[in-house]
């Protein structure tokens, strides 16, 4: 009898204290973690001495990156009253932008310049905007809303390793804001002597606890410029309306998400310097083309923390553009899937890799001078890439060593690797190096069409085009020793291989190859003072040199001497920034550009060295109301910056004045 | 019945471990929790200088990495004066009258111009983007086998007349001297 009585109080007793131990244990897990308000209660070191179980990703330091970095930030653009894109990158060291006409610009990086500046790798977003049809941007068509923009981020030099095929001189990376820091109404409006209309306006709001979203909607209108020479209406303007939608969402602090989506109509003029007919002696002068530009897309994000410091993203989008010029008529569907994922490895490793895929298919409308064979065309672009970024000695020697691999239908493998050092000496110091290979892959048209240069020239696609070449070497400093001055320089050499010529088979035929190669180099500098308070200055120089020669059995005649020929020596600016009171606010920036020799190789004339002034002074006339008014190129009535290619008729850029209202509510 | 009892008490531990399981799955200590409360309790080991506002202001620049966490220090006091949280997103003068500013890892692109313009001003920065002590921040916060830690440049906040106490120096990695 004693024994099951005996049983029963001893399982009673065993029973209790695991009861206990359950309880101490919740109790005990309880104060371990739990709230921050019992976290209040804790002594720093108590605090310092807690695990925490989820940990987020640690973030590299742009101030301490391997590479030629600039940014240009949100409250730039705003101080400046930049209304594109092309006018913000000005501020950039190293970057030469020029205006063609009221439309197209020229945007190069580190020399090599052509309107499609087709060794740069621009997105939005994470979404890439780079045109495979002619390889280079339409930069009327980035209509980005100004105010949303957190920053620009520009990387000189090649960012092959990470971004792949093109990315040879320069990725670009606009950034937007995202939705929970762009809530309540925003109105601009702005009218002005060159820039006829502007007129903004956004919504952001918050449709739960965890998503926020924003609305914007904003139309542009610009007016003529004027000929080059005689003085003559450039038959320029345009105007561009768009609208778009953002929203993000978290989802357990561990994931969030992003659905974004654009649209946009443009209604462009442009002069056609000169239209063949092909075979005939017919030659059309000073064309007026009134042509449309539209498109829309759609992108999705998704990331994922986990809680050692890893993360994932997987990202998709779909971008669809239509332009409709009189030489051509393009349309392009872009398909792009992509997926990254960063693990920590140890203390000593940060790695990141990921895989791609890309479809695009383009559909063509031919005209006499521009024929795309067939009128159909698709490429296809796998990748995949990893990047390691090992510390040698923690806080102050990190290696980074990564690499590309892609497959596109045009060239097939190509592999792009790098290797970068970063060397911390001391606080506020840093040194850095690296040695990169990156490639120009072909675009549609150098691959499968045929081009009226002349009404008895053609220029057509070779057999074999081989992609472009690039090995870098590049070396920067940065002094981040005070926080009241700042300085960064960065010095390359780039050398090229395979770079693109235009042999002259017979006396009426042109064929693409790729027999030139050649070398660039050159220096980069911006430093940044805080002289007072209220008083900022910046100033930026950019100096790069050409050397260019064809291979032996090349039938190039002139090419290596266009492409030195085309690039400006020498960019500078300066900028300096009041705060007059919290109510004043004055900008004044003066951008310098020296002289080009033969900026296409379709023109004789050159373009001289120019200085442009520029001023923003704005006035805050009651709580989230501005009133500003910006004067650009003011120190001449007129002045080229560049001519285009082929079709373009040199145009002259004017001095303008707008007025602005800002409303935030 | 025995049997009975011993089913139920089985039942009821693996239910009870089941829960305290669940209770400590809900109860992971986020690293931002812990930063947020971190960053009230360095400023109590930070002098400023004779300070005219009303509230101790801690601003926050870039996309909000702590959730609802920082708003719960809202109220409570240091150097007397009740804490406001508030959110930034420009590099605007109203930054000077943040009494800390903690730079999110959104804003690492900002970095530069931010620290330029509170460079006059007695702002506390704090940041976990790496090297942010090294590259003229003033408190860098580090993670290391899920503890974390501080590195702490002394010269750029004397800079600003920011005094920062001994004991949480001792606690730190001092970057650039004293």
């Amino acid at each position: 009898m004693n024994h099951p009585s005996r049983s029963l109080r001893g399982g009673l007793a065993s029973y209790s204290g695991c009861l206990a131990a359950v309880i101490l244990a919740m109790i005990g897990s309880a104060v371990q973690a739990s709230d921050v308000e019992d976290l209040l209660d804790l002594s720093l070191q108590d605090l310092l001495d807690t695990k925490v179980t989820s940990v987020s990703r640690h973030q590299q330091n742009l101030l301490s990156a391997p590479a030629a970095v600039y940014v240009v930030t949100s409250e730039e653009i705003r101080r400046h009253g930049f209304t594109s894109i092309p006018e913000a990158l000005r501020m950039v060291p190293g970057l030469h932008v020029a205006s063609i006409d009221g439309n197209k610009w020229m945007v190069s990086s580190r020399g090599l310049s052509s309107r499609y500046g087709n060794k740069l790798l621009v997105l939005i977003d994470g979404r890439s905007v780079y045109i495979p049809s002619f390889s280079g941007v339409y930069w009327d068509t980035l209509d980005v809303m100004m105010a949303d923009i957190d920053r620009i981020e520009v990387i000189r030099g090649p960012g092959a390793a990470l971004w792949g095929a093109n990315a040879v001189n320069g990725v670009i990376n606009i950034i937007t804001l995202s939705a929970d820091q762009t809530q309540g109404g925003l109105i601009e409006v702005a009218t002005g002597t060159y820039l006829e209309h502007e007129a903004n306006f956004r919504y952001g709001a918050e449709l739960n606890e965890n998503t926020h979203s924003r609305v914007y909607v904003k139309s542009r209108g610009y007016g003529e410029n004027t000929l080059w020479e005689d003085g003559e209406d450039a038959n320029d303007d345009w105007q561009i309306a768009s609208a778009g939608f953002r929203i993000d969402g978290t989802v357990d602090h561990d994931d969030r998400w992003t659905l974004q989506g654009d649209a946009y109509q443009a209604d462009e003029n442009q002069l056609i310097s000169t239209l063949y007919v092909p075979t005939t002696e017919v030659v059309q002068f000073g064309v007026e083309d009134d042509y449309e530009a539209s498109g829309w897309n759609v992108l999705g994000r998704w990331e994922h923390s986990f809680d050692d410091q890893a993360s994932a993203q997987l990202q998709m989008y779909w971008d669809h553009t239509e332009r409709d010029e009189i030489y051509i008529g393009q349309q392009h569907d872009t398909y792009d899937l992509d997926f990254q994922h960063h693990v920590s490895p140890g203390s000593k490793h940060s790695v990141l890799w990921g895989m791609g895929y890309r479809h695009i298919d383009a559909e063509y409308d031919n005209s006499y001078v521009i024929q795309m064979l067939p009128e159909d065309q698709t490429l296809d672009l796998y990748s995949a890439f990893v990047q390691d970024e090992i510390t040698l000695v923690p806080d102050t020697l990190t290696l980074t060593l990564g690499t590309k691999l892609e497959y596109n239908s045009f060239t097939e493998f190509e592999v792009q690797p790098s290797a970068r050092l970063l060397w911390i000496p001391a606080a506020g110091k840093s040194v850095w190096a690296s040695v990169s290979r990156a490639v120009r892959t072909p675009s549609f048209l150098e691959d499968s069409s045929v081009l009226l240069t002349t009404p008895t020239m053609t220029l057509s696609s070779g057999s074999s085009l081989e992609a472009e070449e690039l090995i870098a070497y590049e070396l920067g400093y940065r002094y981040h020793g005070s926080n009241r001055l700042t300085f960064d320089a960065s010095l390359f050499f780039n050398q090229y291989d395979n770079y693109e010529s235009y042999e002259l088979v017979s006396a009426t035929e042109l064929y693409y190859d790729n027999n030139l190669y050649g070398y660039t180099y050159g220096v980069e500098f911006s430093t940044v003072w805080q002289a007072k308070p209220w008083w900022q200055l910046k100033a930026n120089y950019g100096l790069v040199q050409i050397e260019m020669d064809k291979t032996d059995d090349s039938l190039d005649l002139t090419s290596d001497d266009n492409v030195e020929a085309a690039s400006a020596e020498h960019i500078w600016s300066l900028q300096s920034s009041i705060n007059a009171g919290a109510k004043w606010e004055w900008d004044t920036w003066l951008y310098f550009v020296s002289e080009i020799e033969k900026p296409s190789n379709t023109t004789d004339t050159s373009v001289d060295s120019y200085i442009s002034l520029n001023t923003r002074l704005a006035r805050k006339i009651m709580p989230g109301m501005e009133l500003s008014i910006v004067g650009n190129n003011l120190t001449d009535s007129y002045h080229m910056e560049y001519i285009g290619e082929l079709y373009s008729s040199p145009t002259e850029m004017q001095r303008s004045v707008y007025a602005k209202l800002r409303w935030e509510f | 019945m025995k049997r009975f009892a011993i089913t139920v008490k089985a039942v009821t531990l693996i239910l009870l471990v089941f829960m305290s399981a669940q209770l400590v799955a809900q109860d992971q200590l986020r690293d931002y929790e812990l930063k947020a409360v971190l960053i009230y309790k360095l400023a109590k080991f930070v002098t400023w200088p004779e300070d005219s506002g009303t509230t101790f202001n801690i601003c926050v620049y870039g996309q909000n990495p702590f959730g609802e966490a920082l708003d719960k220090l809202t109220g409570e006091l240091v150097n007397n004066q009740p804490i406001t949280i508030r959110y930034r997103s420009r590099i605007t003068t109203d930054l000077n009258d943040c009494n800390v500013l903690f730079i999110a890892t959104s804003a690492n692109g900002h970095l530069n111009r931010i620290l330029l313009a509170t460079s006059y001003s007695p702002v506390l920065t704090i940041s976990d983007i790496q090297n942010f002590a090294s590259f003229g921040g003033m408190i860098e916060l580090t993670n290391a086998n899920q503890q974390i830690g501080f590195r702490i440049n002394v010269k750029a906040a004397k800079a600003v007349e920011l005094n920062i106490a001994s004991p949480l120096l001792e606690l730190a990695t001092i970057v650039g001297g004293r």
